[in-house]
């Protein structure tokens, strides 16, 4: 049986490892450099937008327009009304586009959002 | 059967397990978390509530405080009133002097880049303010 259960648990290994990899490929961002928020927040994002240095603006490696933001956020609402949405923007995009998303996600009914710092440095002054 | 037989009857001798598999996957899963957690602490989150842009020009003291981000020639440009701060540390030092419990709106232009923004909004936090909204400015 030894060999089987090896192969078994490498290859749960492998998918675990495998899977946490892929999300985070999916958008590779220079994040804001700021400590962010010390108290957790416990609730699920439903939807993480990534904006790029460009402000091309992608939901799970798909591009998308401001304008469907609006329908993309009522569907994540629909399914759990609690969700806080993550806006993961490259530190270079310019604030227009933020507004952009801001009002999208406003518009589709989210009262709050999370931006997404990089934690690892210390903040620019 | 026979395999029902040898179950019945079969040898009951000591058991002995290889170790080997279980020391693989262990040290495997060790690698797993290790990796993951060291990757998963690079993000930090900033929270902050969405409103529609209907915040007036001017602040009283029945108001919220309102930050202004902006950009000139120069870079990012924080406004609260007549004051202009440039710098996370510059606009925290102030937001400390402010009274918190209507909390801060935070007014971004179309002009600074989402850095100077996330530098607001950490201000804000780093100044004690409990509830931060983000307005997007008028054009």
């Amino acid at each position: 049986m030894t060999p089987m259960i090896d192969i078994v648990f490498l290859l749960l290994i492998f998918f675990l490892t495998t899977s946490q990899m892929a999300e985070m490929a999916a958008a590779p961002l220079d994040l804001p450099e700021e400590a962010g928020s010390t108290e957790e927040v416990s609730r699920s994002a439903g939807l993480v937008v990534n904006v790029d240095a460009a402000g091309v603006i992608s939901i799970l490696e798909q591009v998308i327009e401001p304008e469907d933001l609006v329908r993309r956020s009522k569907e994540v609402l629909a399914q759990d009304p609690s969700a806080v949405p993550v806006i993961r923007a490259d530190r270079h995009a310019t604030a227009a586009r933020l507004n952009a998303v801001m009002d999208g996600l406003r518009s589709g009914g989210f009262p709050a959002v999370r931006m997404a710092t990089s934690s690892g440095r210390e903040g620019t002054p | 059967m026979k395999i029902g037989d040898k179950s019945r009857h079969g040898f009951h001798g000591p058991i002995s397990l290889s170790m080997t598999s279980m020391i693989d996957a262990t040290f495997l899963l060790l690698a797993y978390f290790i990796f993951t957690a060291a990757v998963g602490t690079h993000e930090a989150q900033l929270m902050a509530d969405v409103t529609a842009a209907r915040v007036g020009r001017g602040a009283s003291a029945l108001s919220q405080q309102v930050v202004d981000v902006e950009s000139d020639g120069v870079g990012a440009l924080f406004r609260i009133g007549s004051r202009e701060v440039r710098g996370r540390e510059a606009l925290a030092a102030i937001l400390k002097q402010l009274p918190r419990d209507l909390g801060v709106v935070i007014r971004v232009h179309s002009g600074p880049d989402v850095a100077a923004v996330a530098a607001a909004m950490q201000a804000a936090h780093d100044a004690g303010f409990a509830r931060v909204s983000y307005v997007a400015a008028s054009k």
